[in-house]
């Protein structure tokens, strides 16, 4: 390890540039998305700095090399779980849901931060098994593995999170080689699971799901869904313009800062400078991630990228799913562009660790 | 194994690209080929179309006692949906007694299909008596709804009920005042398309809110017309009257009370021709009060002065009809002043004669007969006059006219022909608003001459006449102008046998009005002749309204030096 300079070469500037100019991109629709509600006044300054630390820890995360986390995976595998119970037991309540331990300055999210740690031990926790990926019980071992952080972040309750870890799961197993007699095995045992969870979801998750299925079924949510859609279809080919978004700036549109950004983004900007415009960023860094993954020879690395670029391509699908009326609303925001500071940094540490897989991928072949 | 994760890791990715793919043409559905629907339900979201009525205003006397005002009353409605069979069976039991209806009629309403079924439709409007109202908010059953509605209140009860008239179920004026200014009181809905949003408050404006209506009236002096009215009718045995007292000035209406009356708060309680104004509608012959319009005008148009005599034979011939005096006397030579002094008939007739048909009908309707004066009370009457070329006129009409027979007026417009005379010949038009409040806004009634039917100075020697001839309508401390009738009523193209209209117009003080009053008794049958009955009932009130009105005696006014307008 003798020059860090070298390294750092390998060092994708393009996959950061994306980041920060969806990044920008997400600040400044933030700013149009709050006008007019008092409660929100100063979330883009806050965003901004939240952007600064976020790219902070990016760096940090970038220098260290990530085999120094995917050796110490079971250590950050239980320090998360522990980190859960914590919320289970002692989490502050906010927004009906124990998501949050009060630090005092912020609220910190156990399961925020898991959603790029997981990917790291999940990685190498697949990685160390690969010769087992063939069996049966491999994978119920994965699945266990995951079952018991997505049990506690179930029950705080976080649904949209929940089933992120699967998802996140499922692609880091797909690319381990995932044989499809598995696949439908488990997809028959997760429908028949359905149909036991869902009579427990709580009542607001149940909402969400009926709301998305019968939009009548709740008066409030329904509204909110047709006011995004009103807000996306009056958006047309071009936008109304910054600040000109009747749907956002009147107040129709709740967290419009945060789950319904996208609707706001196309509204205000139109097909073309919103929703191209966010989702050709998220597709090119999606194919940063993955070319990482795909060139990086040490499977638990492309594992972490894989997870990564799961987790991201997921919120996206999601968050712009729920606010064009595809998914049902699950409360995950649209990654680098909605509001939150604690998300924000945690994508910026999911870039900083495909960094450090990038600029390690060549010390395989020569160590 | 490396290349194998390497092509699932692009299998990934195509897979990723694939799902964006399928949101971006969600994403064209949406923003392109449903944009113009969606666009249209956002407008529609965002836009509320609103109807607000403002509250009727109130109708204020001129003190601001409150006449008549804004309240509610209640429907009551139910839900059918709400009510299990059972608990149905046992409201239709609670409200039986207090709708006063059979309990199978409310049962079957309320096991009826609908989503909402009206429960008090029996009742006049729909109303419920305030018991009712009382019983059902005891009951207190989520499917009975009471449904607020707005009802007009009087607070003063049948006062001034004929001029401020009545408001119906649909808070529409129908009569009256409340008739006249139904635009004003109403007010203007607002018809707004605002942009409506969660999160800021809507805007709760009116486009014109109702005006309050401050009268000329004022309501003690308006009692106390209502009080002699009743008694005079009372003591002089009569069917019915009217009084109406104006400030000849400026044509302010001070008083105006019919008999019989009614209660516009129960509206619906009464027989339709009760609810018109008698003072506004009901045609009579006036009979001599008459002679003074006819007096002026034979001044006027200088056919006569007043030292003018006339040699009476108790009998003068006109267009093929006889006339004689009342009384059947004659009263040999007269001047001018003992023509309305003994209301000679024959002599008034003559005067008629003196101008062409044509002038004498040119003067009947400058003084306002036979036309509407445009009072600010609806439903006013013109009253009728025939004039020449009408099928019904003969030249004896003329001679008629001249002492009130054959002419229908109304209250109201004899008394505003007599203020002309009083009021130096100008003719102010009678009003009885005197001012609309609109918020900050106030509009206040500018008085306005009507006409001017005669010269000062014949409405001067007319005057002069009247104070000779005011009989019973004198009192004490003031000048009297005045002029007494008995007419005779036409029913079915003949008169009446034996039953008569005694009138009464007076006005004081003579030389400077500022109090005119007709006194009218309808069928009275305790004495024969108006100057019995009508005089003294003018002769007390005016004494009373003399003095709650502070208008100065004679004797302080003329120390004071005022100018005298009867020694001009």
């Amino acid at each position: 390890m003798n020059k860090t300079g070298s390294v750092w070469r390998y060092f994708d500037i393009w996959l950061l540039l994306a980041v920060v100019l969806l990044n920008i991109y997400g600040i400044l629709m933030i700013r149009s998305a709050i006008t007019g509600a008092p409660a929100f006044v100063g979330f883009e300054q806050q965003q901004m700095i939240w952007m600064g630390i976020g790219l902070i820890a990016m760096f940090i995360v970038a220098s260290i090399d990530y085999r120094i986390l995917t050796s110490a995976h079971w250590f950050i595998y239980v320090g998360l779980i522990a980190l859960l119970i914590v919320v289970t037991l002692i989490g502050t309540a906010g927004n009906e849901a124990n998501r949050w331990i009060n630090l005092g300055f912020f609220n910190f999210q156990p399961s925020e931060l898991g959603r790029v740690l997981i990917p790291v031990t999940l990685g190498a926790f697949v990685a160390a098994r690969q010769n087992r990926v063939n069996s049966f019980s491999n994978t119920f071992i994965t699945l266990f593995y995951m079952g018991v952080p997505i049990l506690f972040i179930f029950t705080q309750p976080d649904l949209g999170m929940s089933i992120l870890y699967m998802v996140i799961w499922f692609g880091i197993m797909v690319v381990a080689g995932l044989p499809l007699s598995h696949f439908v095995a488990l997809g028959i045992l997760g429908f028949a699971a359905i149909i036991i969870v869902y009579p427990n979801l709580a009542d607001y998750q149940q909402a969400r799901i009926t709301s998305f299925l019968d939009p009548e079924s709740d008066l409030e949510q329904s509204r909110n869904i047709t006011a995004a859609l009103v807000a996306i279809g009056s958006g047309g080919w071009w936008g109304k313009g910054y600040f000109n978004g009747t749907q956002s700036q009147l107040g129709f549109l709740r967290v419009q800062h945060t789950d319904f950004i996208f609707s706001v983004v196309t509204e205000e900007m139109g097909f073309f400078f919103g929703a191209l415009i966010v989702l050709g960023l998220m597709a090119f860094i999606l194919l940063r991630i993955l070319r990482v993954a795909s060139i990086t020879p040490d499977p638990a690395g492309r594992y972490i990228c894989v997870g990564i670029a799961t987790m991201l391509f997921f919120q996206t699908l999601v968050s712009v799913g729920m606010n064009t009326r595809l998914l049902p609303v699950t409360g995950l925001t649209l990654p680098f562009v909605s509001y939150g500071g604690s998300a924000l940094v945690t994508l910026y540490i999911a870039i900083g660790l495909v960094q450090s897989v990038l600029m390690r991928h060549r010390k395989q072949e020569f160590g | 194994m490396q290349t194998a994760s390497k092509r699932r890791v692009w299998v990934i990715a195509i897979a990723m690209i694939a799902a964006m793919l399928i949101v971006t043409a969600r994403l064209v559905q949406l923003q392109v080929v449903q944009a113009e629907e969606l666009k249209q339900l956002g407008d529609g979201m965002r836009t509320e179309v609103k109807d607000t009525t403002p509250e009727r205003g109130q109708i204020l006397d001129k003190n601001g006692n409150i006449f008549a005002t804004s309240g509610r009353d209640y429907q009551l409605g139910g839900v059918p949906p709400w009510i299990t069979k059972p608990e149905a069976e046992r409201l239709a039991t609670a409200l039986a007694p207090i709708l006063q209806q059979p309990r199978y009629e409310i049962l079957e309403k309320l096991l009826l299909e609908q989503q909402h079924v009206r429960l008090s439709d029996h009742f006049f409007g729909g109303r419920l008596p305030a018991e009712a109202v009382e019983a059902i908010r005891e009951i207190d059953h989520r499917a009975l709804r009471l449904e607020p509605q707005p009802r007009r209140l009087y607070p003063q009860g049948e006062m001034l009920c004929h001029a401020l008239g009545f408001v119906d179920f649909d808070n529409i004026g129908r009569s009256g005042i409340e008739a006249y200014y139904q635009d004003e009181l109403a007010g203007e809905p607002a018809y707004i398309a605002q942009p409506l949003s969660p999160l800021y408050p809507r805007t709760n404006d009116t486009a014109l809110q109702g005006a309050n209506l401050v009268l000329t009236v004022d309501r003690t002096v308006q009692r106390t017309v209502e009080t002699y009215l009743r008694e005079a009718i009372d003591f002089y045995d009569a069917t019915g009257g009217s009084i109406i007292a104006m400030d000849p000035r400026t044509g302010a209406i001070l008083a105006m009370a019919d008999w019989p009356c009614y209660s516009p708060y129960d509206f619906f309680d009464y027989d339709e021709s009760l609810l018109v104004s008698p003072s506004l509608t009901k045609h009579y012959e006036p009979g001599s009060v008459m002679k003074l319009v006819n007096m002026a005008i034979a001044l006027d148009s200088g056919k006569v002065s007043p030292s003018t005599t006339y040699d009476d034979f108790g009998f003068y011939e006109f267009g093929d009809i006889p006339i004689y005096n009342a009384d059947r006397k004659s009263y040999g030579t007269v001047n001018m002043t003992q023509v309305l002094q003994w209301s000679i008939n024959t002599a008034s007739a003559w005067l008629a004669s003196l101008n062409t048909p044509d002038t004498f009908y040119d003067y009947m309707h400058r003084f306002g007969f036979g036309r509407t004066l445009g009072v600010d009370i609806a439903g006013e009457s013109g009253g009728y006059v025939a004039v020449p070329g009408d099928p019904l006129w003969t030249q004896s009409n003329v001679a008629t006219n001249a002492f009130g027979q054959g002419i229908a007026v109304t209250p109201l417009q004899m008394i505003s022909a007599a203020s002309a005379i009083a009021n130096g010949g100008e003719q102010m038009r009678p009003y009885i608003v005197q001012e609309q409040q609109i918020g900050e806004r106030v509009y206040v009634h500018q008085p306005e001459i009507m006409s001017v039917p005669v010269s000062r100075e014949t409405a001067n020697q007319v005057t002069a006449m009247l104070v000779e001839a005011a009989g019973l309508g004198k009192i004490d401390g003031y000048t009297v102008a005045g002029k007494s009738g008995t007419a005779q009523i036409p029913e079915g193209g003949v008169y009446h046998p034996t039953d008569t209209i005694h009138s009464y117009i007076g006005w004081l003080p003579a030389d400077a009005p500022e109090l005119i009053i007709l006194i009218k008794l309808d069928r009275v049958t305790a004495v024969e002749w108006g100057g019995e009955s009508a005089g003294p009932t003018f002769a007390k009130l005016a004494e009373e309204l003399a003095v709650m009105l502070n208008i100065p005696p004679d004797e302080i006014r003329l120390q004071n030096g005022q100018t005298v307008a009867a020694t001009e």
